[in-house]
């Protein structure tokens, strides 16, 4: 008993004791336990007495009176676990026993009639109601040893006719064998059990084989339930439930049953009409759900296949509609009702999209679930709308019908179905933009998630303008504006509804036509009240009425945020409208005057300026002095303009643009002002200590030199800024080179002073790459090794560079690879090792001239050897993608000396490279990374063809035949041969995953097959200089 | 049914379980709550790790027990043995991933054989990288009962709170209740805007349709 009281302390320790240290010490402890539970023994009884076995002790436990339930649940899991992982070390043929210890445990845990007694051992009274949580552990146990043990020797023709038997012969047990019906199917594919791949695909085929027979089962268990019409009503709800679990588990298998057959099922009726109950039944949606993706499925037949169920189903969906309004009704109850009603959009959303009659009552229904008051329920439809929007728009839909004209002709027909439902949607939605009432007391949260309902809505809307046209929807908002100020009143309260529309109006902006067609935009500015709207040349609306109803809008400062980011994105219109130039001046006054009102609307504004810059720029050219006073006042705060730091960047952008349009004289004089205000700052913060300053202070402006040089697109211009400028860089580059966000920023902005340069910049590259490659030495910033990279993009062919960017690489990477000289260092350094790499694979491909005959070649090889298992995903990819692009150097490549050069490298580490990549594949690294270690296999293989194979070989050899088999290994090698000699990638990702799969089974396997391997000993040919 | 957690606090706590795959961010987001701190490296939690992190609501202080549980197989030590007594649960998944979308209803499933109609959080975290493949629309899981979904990234603090609020609303059974104190947080390591999110959006299918450019043009973005 003494095992089985450290048990009990352990989980009490793990669970419940408030010293950390107590606590993860337990966790070791039961970890250990867990995993040196003992080899099964071959002498096996049914009382299951092995001694002093942690398995017995786990067993003991489970059947302990004093267990309270934490440890039941843990001791039914390590027996689970124990089966799932380690069934291999069972002598063959012990598995009955096995079979029938597991089988006693699942009866003690049922519900069963007082006073009985098993007619094995030990079933104690306090298992009578069954806790159904160690009952489903154990079920998972049987359902594994099923997965191990083929059909044929389990014997009765497998698990489910078992099953049946049983069931027949002690239906008291009933709740045990659904459960185990239950996890049956759902075990298939779980990876925790070490089958396998053969095996599994081979228990996947006798399960659906016996679909039926399991599906009868159910049926059967439904019957006894209606023939004990004397048991209390809660034990027929709970066994109903169980009953249709079960069922929704098989219908997850996705193996086509006749639409035909399901439409008339017991099963089927039963969950619908548990429908109807009150609460809802969780365990009927589940299986309606299933239902429904069953239908929907490929492997089902398709919709046509399935139509008999479809018909049976939706009918009875549709008749829930009256409880989403039920107040009385539960909040779980009516997401479930929304839930089936978007599971019937969802999946028949090309069946909808016929237009039939039919079609419409569901849309007809959806819509009122997208009209219900809860924005949760509401909004599960609205991936309905955009997946019918797609299927009518999308021309794929209709290339079934031959003809550009019958094409044509059938999705006008569809698109003209589905107007008015778009138009009601349209209206549904656009209440819920509408600011509340004490929005002001809103929580910052609750603010902000108001506002992600806001884009949502703003998506539907786009969704709506593709079937509806943006002009129309446009209509649309329009005269919802015009009445919600023909309400009368006044009041602070009135705006609410117009801002909601000019939002509505600002989101499909992009589908309103910019070219005149039928009716002409034109834009009324209202001075006085600082709003713009559209309005139409077309004969209903009169000028006179808009303008008497803008009279009455107030000044808010939501409302003005909202005009500015509606005059930002109708700044194509602006542009094309013919009073453009006319126009101008009042839009900038509009959203000068949003500066000022808050920090939100002046974000709104800045980011309006650059929409307008963008796009109306050559109209723009003569303002540039105006602009740069208004951006002047704006990032010095002055006439009370509240632009923050980060929004002063829009501003920038948007002159950069404005500049870029002026001639060039005209451009380097406005370049030079501009350049000028982002300076001085920085002079005055040199004079004093640089070193002590707030990177916030220095990042600010040097922010706007990256975006000047960036948008002003004169090369000569920008080439003459940093050069003049280059001074001040250099001394903030020698202050503070310890500071990762001021040297990012520095070199942002170099880097943005290259690529618009180009060749003009060619006098100052020397010093900048001197100033990074001398820092790097000493604070290795990875944004040192990514401006080296954009550098070499841009000169890397260029032979006057040739001699400072090889300097350049060299130290970089020589730098590099004294760092980064074991994995712990790649771990600890992931941002590096990322930017290392990607620099590394720009070299190969912009100067491999210089870099591949370079002393660091070899160096930085090894280096990403010894990175290879490094679990970072984005540093593991650049490493990975670097070798792959090695082993590929042909494709870009066609020097011979390079190519020999290259052999030279890495052939002397083939071995190596190969063995840490089936190490990688067999569990060294994440199995999400397969692909891209499949993919470096591939390319090694590629290039060296049978040489590579033998390595492969060389490494499978080394793991141990209980790990991998013979066979699997061929298996494995063939495929990796096949790839040699041009198949594609897709099919070595099969194999991998297989092999992967077999060697990551069981932790057993997986330390063994890692051991064998040794990823991390490298053998490396030359030490790592 | 008393809560079977050891009451070391004298307000109320809950066992909060947080599952999903490695690498989605489980334990960064933790780490976030905890220090303010936003970690860069990758370091495969082992086992557990367990964190009390408290809120002040304006019911009271309440205090979660976090959970943060091995995402990767081999370092999965007592995996759902971890979920025993568990009151509440994220479930967390990275958008950059899909595989880890994918592998959402079997994280699910393991958690409620265990844990019985507990509240549970859909976490769709790295919401601030650009080339997102799990859209938030075709998010359809948390259609199920006790499901709630919120897209999330630890690194800029977007959400930083909502998972918390929804399940003590719901341990709480009020839904009126909210935090009133947030606890300071470093700067966020970047600055989320969702008009911007919808550009990029836009800007990537309208790229899509274009030939492929230099494929290592906005590697340093």
């Amino acid at each position: 008993m003494e095992h089985e009281n450290a048990v009990k302390e352990a989980l009490n320790a793990l669970y419940h004791h408030p010293d950390d240290t107590v606590r993860a010490q337990a966790d070791r402890w039961l970890q250990n336990f867990q995993g040196t539970l003992d080899a099964w023994q071959a002498s096996y009884s049914s009382h299951l007495c092995l001694g002093s076995s942690n398995f017995s002790v786990a067993d003991n436990l489970l059947h302990d009176s004093s267990s309270n339930l934490e440890t039941l649940i843990f001791c039914s899991q390590t027996l689970r676990s124990k089966v799932q992982r380690d069934f291999e070390e069972l002598p063959p043929g012990a598995f009955q026993k096995l079979r029938e210890s597991l089988t006693v445990s699942l009866y003690s845990t049922c519900f069963t009639t007082p006073g009985y007694s098993c007619r094995q051992h030990t079933l104690l009274k306090k298992f009578h109601k069954g806790p159904p949580k160690v009952r489903t552990q154990i079920s998972i146990a049987v359902a594994a040893l099923a997965v191990h043990v083929p059909a044929a020797d389990w014997g009765d023709a497998g698990i489910v006719s078992w099953l049946r038997d049983e069931m027949n012969m002690h239906p008291e047990y009933v709740p045990g064998f659904l459960e185990l019906l239950t996890v049956l199917p759902e075990e298939t594919f779980n990876y925790k059990i070490a089958a396998r791949p053969d095996r599994r695909r081979q228990f996947e085929n006798e399960l659906t084989s016996q679909m039926e027979a399991a599906l009868s089962i159910l049926t059967a268990c439904l019957n006894i339930i209606e023939l004990k019409e004397q048991v209390r009503a809660y034990l027929l709800f709970f066994s109903y439930r169980v009953v249709l679990e079960a069922f929704a588990s098989w219908l997850r298998l996705r193996h086509g049953i006749p639409g035909a057959v399901l439409a008339c099922h017991p099963l089927v009726h039963a969950a619908l009409s548990s429908l109807n109950c009150d609460p809802l039944s969780d365990a009927s949606v589940n299986v309606i759900s299933e239902l429904i993706h069953h239908t929907a499925s490929p492997s089902s037949g398709g919709i046509s296949a399935q139509t008999p169920l479809i018909q049976v189903i939706v009918p009875q969906i549709l008749s829930l509609k009256a409880h989403l309004r039920d107040s009385s009704k539960d909040e779980e109850d009516v997401k479930a009702i929304g839930r089936l009603f978007a599971d019937v959009g969802d999946s028949y959303v090309e069946l909808i999209a016929t237009g039939s009659d039919e079609s419409m009552v569901i849309v007809h229904a959806l819509l009122e679930v997208t009209a219900h008051p809860e924005f949760d329920i509401a909004s599960m439809t609205f991936n309905f709308w955009h997946s019918l929007q797609l299927t009518l728009t999308k021309r794929d839909s209709y290339i079934s019908l031959g003809s550009e004209a019958s094409i044509e002709a059938e999705r006008n027909r569809r698109q003209h179905v589905f107007r008015p439902a778009y138009e009601n949607l349209v209206s549904l939605v656009g209440f819920r933009v509408q600011y509340p009432e004490d929005y002001q007391d809103l929580s910052y949260e609750d603010l902000k998630e108001f506002k992600q309902t806001r884009y949502a809505v703003a998506d539907v809307l786009t969704d709506a303008a593709s079937i509806l046209g943006g002009d129309t929807t446009l209509k649309i908002l329009y005269m919802k504006l015009l009445e919600a100020n023909a309400q009368p009143g006044n009041g602070f309260q009135e705006w609410r509804p117009a801002e909601a529309i000019l939002f509505c109006i600002w989101a499909i902006s992009n589908y309103v036509s910019v070219v005149e067609a039928e009716v002409m935009p034109q834009v009324c500015i209202m001075d006085s009240f600082c709003m713009c709207i559209f309005i139409y040349r077309a004969a209903t609306i009169s000028f006179v009425t808009v303008m008497a109803l803008l009279q009455n809008l107030p000044q808010q400062a939501q409302l003005l945020q909202t005009a500015c980011l509606l005059v930002g994105a109708y700044s194509k219109w602006l542009n094309a409208a013919p009073a453009s130039v006319s126009i101008l001046p009042s839009i900038i006054r509009i959203l000068m005057s949003g500066m000022g009102a808050s920090e939100d609307c002046a974000a709104a504004a800045a980011l309006a300026f650059r929409h307008i810059c963008d796009d109306c720029r050559k109209n723009l050219c003569g303002y540039f002095e105006d602009l740069f006073t208004i951006y002047c006042m704006a990032i010095n705060g002055g006439s009370g303009y509240k632009v923050s730091a980060e929004d002063s960047l829009n501003l920038v952008e948007a002159l950069g643009m404005v500049v870029t349009e002026l001639p060039l004289d005209q451009a380097r004089s406005a370049l030079e002002k501009l350049c000028l205000l982002a300076a001085s700052p920085l002079e005055e913060a040199a004079k004093e200590d640089l070193d002590k300053k707030h990177a916030r202070e220095l990042t600010v402006h040097i922010d706007r030199f990256a975006f000047l040089f960036r948008y002003v697109n004169h090369p000569e211009a920008v080439a003459a800024e940093i050069n003049k400028h280059w001074a001040i860089f250099r001394v903030i580059f020698d202050a503070r080179p310890w500071d990762m966000r001021t040297m990012e920023a520095l070199c942002r902005a170099c880097k943005y002073a290259v690529r618009t340069s180009g060749r003009y910049i060619i006098n100052t590259i020397g010093e900048m790459l001197a100033k990074i490659q001398f820092h790097y030495q000493h604070h290795h910033q990875p944004c040192f090794l990514y401006l080296s990279s954009e550098v070499i993009k841009i000169f890397g062919s260029d032979p006057s560079c040739a001699d400072y960017l090889k300097n350049l690489i060299e130290t970089l990477f020589a730098h590099t690879t004294c760092l980064m000289t074991s994995i712990k260092e790649v771990t600890a350094r992931p941002d590096i090792a990322d930017d290392c790499f990607l620099l590394a694979s720009r070299c190969l491909r912009y100067c491999p001239h210089l870099f591949i005959p370079s002393p660091i070649f070899s160096p930085i090889v090894d280096c990403a050897i010894i990175g290879m298992t490094v679990q970072h995903r984005e540093a593991c990819h650049s490493i990975l993608t670097f070798l792959s692009d090695i082993f590929d150097l042909e494709k870009s490549v066609n020097e011979e000396q390079f190519k020999r050069i290259r052999d030279n490298v890495i052939i002397p580490r083939g071995a190596t490279i190969t063995r840490i990549l089936i190490s990688s594949l067999a569990g060294a690294l994440p199995s999400s990374r397969l692909d891209t270690v499949t993919y470096a296999l591939l390319a090694l293989t590629r290039t060296y063809g049978l040489q590579a194979v033998g390595w492969a070989k060389a490494t499978v050899s080394l793991i141990p035949r209980t790990a991998v088999t013979e066979t699997e290994s061929a298996k494995f090698l063939q495929g990796l041969s096949d790839a040699a000699y041009g198949a594609d990638v897709n099919s070595l990702i099969g194999h991998a995953e297989e092999l992967s799969d077999v060697c990551r089974r069981n932790r057993t396997v997986q330390e063994l097959v890692q051991a064998a391997l040794k990823p991390l000993e490298l053998n490396l040919v030359a030490p790592v200089s | 049914m008393a809560l079977p957690n050891q009451q070391t606090v004298d307000y109320p706590s809950f066992k909060l379980v947080i599952v999903g795959d490695g690498g989605t961010g489980k334990t960064t987001f933790v780490k976030r709550h905890l220090t303010g701190e936003f970690e860069k490296k990758y370091e495969p939690t082992i086992g557990v790790e367990v964190h009390p992190l408290d809120f002040f609501t304006n019911c009271g202080k309440i205090r979660f027990y976090c959970w943060d549980t091995a995402g990767q197989e081999k370092f999965g030590g007592l995996r759902d043995g971890y979920y025993i007594h568990g009151q509440c649960a994220v479930i967390m998944f990275d958008v950059t991933a899909r595989l880890t979308y994918k592998n959402v209803p079997t994280w699910h499933r393991d958690l409620c054989r265990v844990c019985e109609n507990i509240p549970i959080v859909l976490c769709g975290n790295k919401v601030d990288v650009k080339n997102r493949q799990v859209k938030a629309k075709q998010v359809t899981f948390h259609r199920k009962k006790n499901l709630q979904y919120y897209e999330i990234s630890a690194k800029s603090n977007y959400n930083f709170e909502k998972p918390f609020l929804y399940l003590a609303r719901k341990l709480a059974g009020d839904q009126n209740l909210h935090f009133v104190e947030s606890p300071a947080l470093a700067p966020p390591e970047v600055h989320i805007d969702v008009a911007e999110q919808q550009r990029n959006e836009a800007d990537l299918i309208a790229a899509a349709a274009q030939p492929l450019p230099d494929d290592d043009d906005d590697a340093f973005e």
